[in-house]
C-alpha cells in the first residue's frame, strides 16, 4: 500500500498545493459569476478577477502535473497545538476586545498564546501575561493614545 | 551642484530636533527588531502605522523607514553572537561571523559588519539622492501602457529572484493578484468576492495580508523548530578590527554595497537576497574559499554591505516611480497613503521636503546606528536572554492591537489570523509567500492602468506591445518575457538555485 502510494504521488506537497490553488481559483470564478466578464472597450468589472483566476487554475494544474512527474518532499506534519494556541489567542482577542476591553481580554490572550510553547510555566505565564496586559495598556491607548477599548464597556 | 543644493535641503529638513529624535526611535526599534528573533520590519512597521497618525508625513517616514535600516544593523549582531538570524536578511551572517565569535574575534565581527552597512548606506543614500531626478523624469513620460508593462517587468523580477520553484512563484503571483481584485470596483462600484461582508468592501487590508503570512506563520514555524541559542559568553572585546582584517575586508564591502544597490532597485529582491547573493560571490571571488564557514572575514564583510545597501536602494522605485519592490516598501505605501500622499513622480515635486528630508535622514540614521550597535552591544545581548516563550505572546498582542487599531476592526484581526493559517500552509508545501505579496500590492494599480489603457486603445490589447504607439511599454514586455523564458532555462536555472543552496 505504502509503496503504491508513494509511486503514484511522487510530490505530494505539489499535487496538494496545485489542487488547492485550483480550488481556490474556481471559488474566484463562482463568487464573480454575476459580473459582467467584458464591457464596451474590453474591459469591465468582472474581466480582471476571471483573468486572474483563469491564470491560477493553469498554473495550479501545471503544479498539479509536475507533482506527479517529479520526486517531491512529503508534507511535514502540521502542529495542531500551535495552530490552535496561536490563531485561536488571535481570534479570542478579536472576539473579547469591543466588549471586553484590552485590560481583560489582553490576559486570556497571551494565557492561550503560552501554551504553545512546549516549556510553558504555568505560574510564570501568568504572572507575565497580567504584566504585558498592563503594559499594553499601558503605552497604547493611554500613552499613545491609540482608540482601542481598555475597560470592559457592557 | 543641483544634487548638493538638494542635499543641504534635505539635511536641513532632517536635522530639526523632532526629526533627529524620530530618526533616533526608528533606529533603535529597528535594531531592537533586528537584534530579536521571530519579528520583522514588515510585522512592526505595520504595528506602528497606526500610532504615526498623529506626526507630520516627513517625520513618520523617517521613523518607519529607520526601522528597515536599523533592523539591519541589529540582525548581524544576533548572527554573529548567538548564531541565529536576528533578521531574515542576516542568514548567511550567522555562517561565519559566529565562527569568528566562536574564535574570540566577536568585536572584529561586529565592526566590520557595522563599518560595511555604514559605507553601504552612504552609498545607497547617494544613489537614492542622484537616481531621484532622471527617475523621476522619465517616470512622467510614462502611460497607462507602460506603467502597467514596468509592473509585469517588476512581477517577472519577483518570480526570477524568489528560491525555489518559478512555477511555484508564478502561481503565487496569480494568487496575489485574485486577492488583490476583492473589493469594489474602482469605476462601476460594484462588490466582488466580498462574501456580503462590509469590511472587506474596501478591500482585502494589506496589513492584516502581511502580518499574518509573515509574522504569525512565522512563529508557528518557530515554534516547530527547538531552538538552541549558543550565545558567546565572554565579554565583547577589541571592537576595533586590526589593518589587516580591513584590508581583506574592504574589497567585500565594496562588492557587497554595489550588489545589494542593483539587487535593492529590483522587485523581489531586497535585503534577503542581496544577503544571499554576496556570499556566494565573495565564496567563488576568494583564494581561500575553504576558509568560508570557518570565520572568513568577508563572508560578513560582503553580505552586511549588500543587505544594508538593498535595503536604502529599494526606496528608489517607491520615490520615483511609486511601484513598491518588496513587502517592506508595500507597507511604506500604506503609510504614505494614511498621510494622503501618493507614492510616484509627483513626491518629488509636491512634497521635495519629504523627499530630500528622507534620504538627509537615512545617512544620518546610519550614523546613528554604528553608534547604537557598537558600544551598546552589551545591551542587545541581553536581551537575547528574553526566552522565546515570553517573546511570541507578546508579539502576538503587539500585532492584535496593531491591527486593531488601523480600522477599530476586530474583523481585520480575525482576518490575520485567517491568513496566517494560510501562510502557515503556505510554508508546508514548500509556496514561497514573498511574490504573493508583491502581487496583492501592485495588483491594484495594474488593474487601474490596464483599464486605462485599453480604454485609450479602445479595447485593443496589442496596444502594449504595439512599438508605434508604445516603444517603452513594448520593450518592458519583450524584456520580461526574454527573463521569463531564461528563469526555466535549465542551466540558468542550475545557478540560480546555487545562490540559495548555503
Amino acid at each position: 500500500m505504502s509503496d503504491h502510494r508513494s509511486q503514484a504521488a511522487r510530490s505530494p506537497q505539489d499535487i496538494v498545493g496545485g489542487l488547492a490553488l485550483i480550488l481556490i481559483a474556481l471559488l474566484a470564478l463562482y463568487l464573480v459569476n454575476h459580473l459582467p466578464a467584458s464591457g464596451r472597450v474590453g474591459f469591465a468589472s468582472g474581466t480582471a478577477p476571471r483573468l486572474f483566476a483563469y491564470g491560477l487554475v493553469g498554473l495550479g494544474a501545471m503544479v498539479m502535473i509536475t507533482g506527479w512527474m517529479k520526486e517531491g518532499p512529503h508534507i511535514e506534519r502540521f502542529s495542531f497545538r500551535g495552530i490552535i494556541a496561536i490563531l485561536g489567542s488571535v481570534v479570542l482577542f478579536a472576539l473579547m476586545i469591543r466588549t471586553f476591553g484590552l485590560a481583560v481580554s489582553g490576559i486570556p490572550m497571551v494565557l492561550l498564546a503560552g501554551t504553545a510553547a512546549r516549556d510553558i510555566r504555568w505560574k510564570e505565564a501568568l504572572v507575565f501575561a497580567i504584566a504585558l496586559t498592563a503594559f499594553c495598556g499601558f503605552l497604547f491607548p493611554i500613552a499613545l493614545g491609540q482608540p482601542i477599548p481598555l475597560w470592559p464597556q457592557f | 551642484m543641483e544634487l548638493l543644493s538638494n542635499l543641504a535641503y534635505g539635511f536641513s529638513v532632517a536635522a530639526t530636533i523632532q526629526n533627529i529624535l524620530l530618526c533616533l526611535l526608528g533606529a533603535l526599534v529597528g535594531t531592537l527588531i533586528g537584534v530579536l528573533p521571530g519579528i520583522g520590519p514588515v510585522a512592526t512597521i505595520a504595528m506602528l502605522l497606526p500610532i504615526t497618525y498623529k506626526l507630520d508625513p516627513t517625520g513618520a517616514l523617517i521613523m518607519l523607514a529607520g526601522i528597515y535600516y536599523g533592523a539591519q544593523y541589529g540582525g548581524s549582531t544576533t548572527a554573529i553572537l548567538v548564531n541565529l538570524p536576528g533578521e531574515s536578511s542576516s542568514v548567511v551572517t550567522a555562517l561565519d561571523g559566529h565562527q569568528m565569535a566562536k574564535k574570540g574575534r566577536a568585536g572584529a565581527a561586529l565592526a566590520i559588519a557595522a563599518i560595511g552597512s555604514f559605507i553601504a548606506g552612504t552609498f545607497g543614500t547617494i544613489l537614492i539622492a542622484a537616481l531621484g531626478k532622471p527617475l523621476t523624469e522619465i517616470a512622467q513620460a510614462f502611460g497607462p501602457a507602460d506603467y502597467f508593462s514596468l509592473m509585469v517587468l517588476g512581477l517577472v523580477c519577483a518570480v526570477v529572484l524568489a528560491s525555489g520553484s518559478v512555477l511555484k512563484a508564478l502561481a503565487m503571483i496569480f494568487l496575489g493578484l485574485l486577492l488583490s481584485t476583492v473589493g469594489t470596483d474602482l469605476e462601476t462600484g460594484e462588490q466582488r468576492m466580498t462574501f456580503g461582508l462590509l469590511p472587506l468592501a474596501d478591500g482585502i487590508e494589506f496589513v492584516t495580508l502581511a502580518m499574518g503570512v509573515f509574522g504569525f506563520a512565522e512563529i508557528l514555524r518557530n515554534l516547530e523548530q527547538e531552538q538552541s541559542r549558543d550565545i558567546v559568553e565572554q565579554k565583547v572585546t577589541n571592537l576595533m578590527p586590526t589593518r589587516a582584517d580591513l584590508k581583506e575586508a574592504a574589497p567585500a564591502v565594496v562588492r557587497g554595497t554595489l550588489l545589494g544597490s542593483i539587487l535593492g532597485i529590483l522587485p523581489g529582491g531586497g535585503a534577503v537576497l542581496a544577503a544571499f547573493g554576496s556570499y556566494t560571490l565573495e565564496k567563488k571571488l576568494s583564494k581561500t574559499p575553504k576558509e568560508f564557514g570557518k570565520g572568513a572575514i568577508c563572508g560578513v564583510a560582503g553580505p552586511e554591505s549588500a543587505n544594508n545597501a538593498a535595503a536604502q536602494t529599494s526606496f528608489i522605485p517607491l520615490l520615483t516611480l511609486g511601484i513598491p519592490p518588496n513587502a517592506v516598501m508595500a507597507i511604506m505605501v500604506g503609510a504614505m497613503t494614511i498621510h494622503g500622499i501618493v507614492p510616484g513622480p509627483q513626491i518629488m515635486q509636491k512634497q521635495p521636503d519629504l523627499f530630500w528630508g528622507m534620504i538627509a535622514s537615512m545617512w544620518i540614521g546610519n550614523l546613528m546606528l554604528v553608534i547604537i550597535n557598537l558600544p551598546l552591544v552589551g545591551l542587545w545581548v541581553r536581551l537575547l536572554r528574553v526566552p522565546y516563550r515570553m517573546l511570541f505572546p507578546a508579539i502576538l498582542i503587539f500585532c492584535a492591537i496593531g491591527v486593531y487599531s488601523i480600522n477599530n476592526q476586530p474583523f481585520d484581526v480575525m482576518l490575520t489570523a485567517f491568513f496566517g493559517l494560510c501562510g502557515y500552509v503556505l510554508i508546508k508545501l514548500s509556496f514561497e509567500p514573498a511574490p504573493m505579496l508583491v502581487a496583492f500590492v501592485l495588483g491594484k494599480l495594474m488593474e487601474e492602468k490596464l483599464r486605462q489603457a485599453m480604454l485609450l486603445s479602445r479595447g485593443d490589447p496589442t496596444t502594449f506591445v504595439s512599438f508605434s504607439q508604445h516603444p517603452i511599454s513594448t520593450v518592458l514586455i519583450i524584456v520580461s518575457g526574454i527573463l521569463l523564458v531564461l528563469a526555466v532555462t535549465p542551466s540558468l536555472r542550475k545557478k540560480r538555485d546555487e545562490v540559495f543552496v548555503e
